[in-house]
C-alpha cells in the first residue's frame, strides 16, 4: 500500500487522491518546494524572497520573480508539461493574484515530485494534481537540459 | 517532587510551604554553562531554567537565588513561578500547534508569519523565548522572524541554509540565558 498523507492534509488537495500519489519522505521544515524543485535542499535551504534567493532577481513573490529565479538555474519557459527526453521540467503554481504558491519537479520517469510546504514530499502522477484552493492553478512550465552525469532524485 | 533522578541534581535540601519554594544542590562545575554569570554573582531572579528531569512536574523554573558553597551550588526555586511557567508553555504549545497545522502547507515565509497564532506568539514577548529555542533544537526553522521581533537582534550567519541559522540562534540563546 502506498503511504498516504493524513486525511486532514489530503483534503487540502481535492484532486490528489483520485489522480494517484504516494508520500516519499517525512515532513521536514528545513527546505521548501522551490528548493526541492531546484535540487538545493541539502543544507536546509528555504528558497523564497525572504530567505535564500538568487542575486539579481527581484525579491518578490510573483510568478515572474520565480520564473527569473529558475532562469538563473538554466531553466526557460516552455509550452507543455509532458516528458521530453533530455530535459528536466518544473511546473509553477500560482494564485489568482499572480503570486507564486508552489513548484513541482518532473522525474525522469515522467511522474512529478513535490514538497508540500513544511509537510511531506510526495510523488504524484500528474503535474496539476495539486490544483485547488490551497495552491491555485498550475500555470507555468519550465525546462532545462538534464545536466551531464546528474542523478535525478 | 521527583528531582533526584536527574544526575546533576545532588539532593533536595528544603521545601518551604510558606513561600512555595524548594532548594536543591548541584555540583558547581556541572552548572557553569547553564547559569548566566550575572545570576551567579548578583543572585538575581532569572527566567531561564534547568531541565529538572522527565519526572519533574516542570521542564524549567525560575531560580530565585544561587549561592556558591565551595564546589557546590544551592538553588532556591519558586514553585509558584513554575506553575506560571507551565501555563505559558501550554499557551505557546497551543498557538504553535495551531500555526503549524494551518500554515505548514505553505512555502512562502510571509504567509506563515502573518498568521494570527504566530503574531500572538510574538506578542508573548520574551516569555516565549525558551520555548522558541526548544523548537529550534527540534530543527523547526521558521522562528527567526519571531526571534528578531522579540529580541530586536539580528544574528549573523556565516553560511547559508536553515541549519546554520538555527545553530547561530541557539548559540545566541545560550549566551543570553534563554536556550
Amino acid at each position: 500500500m502506498p503511504k498516504r498523507l493524513s486525511a486532514e492534509r489530503e483534503q487540502l488537495f481535492p484532486r490528489l487522491h483520485s489522480s494517484g500519489y504516494e508520500v516519499t519522505s517525512p515532513e521536514d521544515d528545513l527546505y521548501n518546494c522551490a528548493s526541492w524543485a531546484l535540487g538545493e535542499q541539502h543544507s536546509g535551504e528555504w528558497w523564497d524572497p525572504h530567505n535564500e534567493w538568487a542575486e539579481g532577481v527581484p525579491r518578490e513573490t510573483t510568478l515572474e520573480a520565480f520564473v527569473s529565479l529558475y532562469q538563473t538555474a538554466g531553466y526557460s519557459q516552455c509550452d507543455f508539461f509532458e516528458l521530453e527526453s533530455g530535459f528536466e521540467k518544473v511546473g509553477l503554481y500560482g494564485d489568482k493574484n499572480g503570486e507564486f504558491t508552489h513548484a513541482t519537479r518532473q522525474k525522469p520517469s515522467g511522474v512529478w515530485t513535490s514538497k508540500l510546504g513544511d509537510f511531506e514530499d510526495i510523488m504524484h502522477v500528474f503535474a496539476d494534481a495539486l490544483e485547488g484552493e490551497t495552491y491555485g492553478v498550475l500555470k507555468i512550465a519550465l525546462k532545462r537540459p538534464v545536466p551531464m552525469g546528474k542523478k535525478n532524485t | 517532587m521527583h528531582l533526584a533522578d536527574k544526575e546533576s541534581i545532588e539532593s533536595i535540601l528544603k521545601f518551604d510551604q510558606h513561600d512555595e519554594s524548594f532548594e536543591f544542590s548541584t555540583r558547581t562545575r556541572e552548572w557553569q554553562g547553564l547559569i548566566p554569570a550575572s545570576l551567579r554573582t548578583n543572585h538575581k531572579t532569572s527566567t531561564f531554567g534547568p531541565d529538572l528531569g522527565r519526572n519533574s512536574p516542570r521542564q524549567s523554573c525560575n531560580i530565585w537565588k544561587t549561592s556558591d558553597i565551595g564546589e557546590w551550588m544551592v538553588h532556591k526555586v519558586s514553585v509558584r513561578d513554575n506553575v506560571e511557567h507551565v501555563e505559558i508553555e501550554a499557551e505557546f504549545r497551543n498557538l504553535a500547534d495551531q500555526w503549524y497545522r494551518e500554515t505548514g502547507v505553505f512555502s512562502m515565509t510571509h504567509k506563515k508569519v502573518i498568521h494570527q497564532a504566530y503574531q500572538q506568539i510574538i506578542g508573548m514577548g520574551k516569555d516565549a523565548l525558551p520555548f522558541i529555542f526548544k523548537e529550534l533544537r527540534r530543527n523547526r526553522s521558521h522562528w527567526f522572524w519571531a526571534l528578531e521581533s522579540i529580541t530586536r537582534q539580528k544574528v549573523l550567519v556565516s553560511e547559508k541554509g536553515a541549519r546554520a541559522a538555527i545553530a547561530a540562534w541557539i548559540k545566541w540563546g545560550e549566551e543570553n540565558g534563554y536556550a
